[in-house]
């Protein structure tokens, strides 16, 4: 039995482009590869087994708080006890989760956050809403993270019912890291270069004031 | 009788027909129809009869009978509206756990690779 085994968990929709080249980098550095397909209409769920993951796919499209539940879930299952969530579309540098998963083993961290440098890789406008986000969670929240958006993160599986988020959408990232704070557990940060592809499938700007308001209604109800 | 109470029947008589259609094909049943078939009925009552409200009107401080049939149109959509949102809320639910165990059925064999 691997006590420290690692798995990463990627929630994909219609990354069948990407997927494989992601799973082959990624696999170099864990035990395990889960892509967690959240009802692909492309062939993601193929090129993903070909390559050697392992593939939990949704019949229909639930979204990304969904995938990753399911995800983790099949890495608990799996025996993970170190758990790297990452995007699936290739924006996350792999050759970060040695750092990421050493902080983890070494005992001090229960969970470690990614953030990418607010270099002039990032839009303007997403630079700014990041800002707003973070400033958000350390004023009701008391959390200092520099990228609470960011989905590359770590932590023990163990700490999974703690942290267990209720959104099924792209909140899911934010929630997850203000129920940390909840439960206080002990995070760090990792620095990760910041990567935009030509065609990006981010949030809106409606999205991130929603987001806001979330945060201000999660005040109140977490 | 005025054009608006023709409109207001024809526009009754077609719902009441689409709810004994849902009940016929069994998309209601029986204990669902009924409320329905019974509103539907009182609103031909009503567009005929006006004055049938009339001792509903002055008990509830309401001058007009076009206010009083107002007030109850918006309670029962209010009713209808939050009816829907729980059960949408229920079914996606469920339908999310469903997914979700089916999606995790053979975890920890390899069947998933």
């Amino acid at each position: 039995m691997n006590n420290r085994k690692v798995v990463v968990v990627l929630p994909a929709y219609n990354e069948g482009a990407r997927i494989a080249d992601v799973v082959r980098k990624v696999r170099t550095y864990v035990d395990e590869v889960i892509v967690a397909d959240d009802g692909s209409k492309d062939s993601t769920s193929e090129e993903a087994r070909q390559i050697g993951a392992i593939v939990v796919r949704h019949r229909i499209n639930l979204g990304k708080g969904a995938a990753l539940q399911t995800g983790v879930q099949a890495a608990i299952l799996r025996g993970a006890k170190t758990i790297v969530l990452m995007d699936a579309d290739g924006q996350h540098p792999p050759e970060k989760i040695p750092e990421l998963v050493e902080k983890i083993h070494g005992g001090a961290y229960d969970i470690v956050f990614a953030y990418r440098k607010h270099d002039h890789e990032m839009p303007g406008y997403r630079r700014f809403g990041n800002q707003w986000l973070n400033f958000s969670v350390r004023f009701l929240f008391g959390m200092l993270v520099s990228d609470v958006w960011c989905g590359f993160r770590a932590f023990r599986a163990d700490i999974y019912p703690l942290i267990q988020w209720q959104r099924q959408n792209y909140s899911v990232d934010v929630e997850m890291a203000l129920r940390a704070a909840q439960h206080k557990l002990r995070y760090c940060e990792v620095p990760i270069p910041t990567i935009y592809h030509d065609v990006y499938k981010g949030v809106s700007i409606v999205d991130g004031i929603r987001l806001l308001l979330n945060i201000l209604i999660w005040r109140f109800t977490l | 009788m005025i054009l608006i109470q023709i409109f207001g029947i024809f526009i009754a008589i077609l719902l009441l027909y689409y709810t004994y259609l849902s009940y016929r094909k069994h998309v209601l049943g029986l204990r669902e129809f009924l409320p329905w078939a019974i509103l539907w009925v009182g609103l031909i009552l009503v567009t005929i009869f006006p004055s049938i409200v009339n001792v509903f009107l002055e008990g509830l401080g309401i001058s007009r009978a076009l206010d009083l049939f107002e007030i109850v149109a918006i309670f029962i959509l209010l009713v209808v509206i939050f009816h829907n949102y729980i059960t949408v809320h229920r079914l996606e639910n469920r339908i999310e756990k469903f997914v979700r165990a089916e999606a995790l059925e053979k975890v920890g064999n390899d069947e998933t690779q």
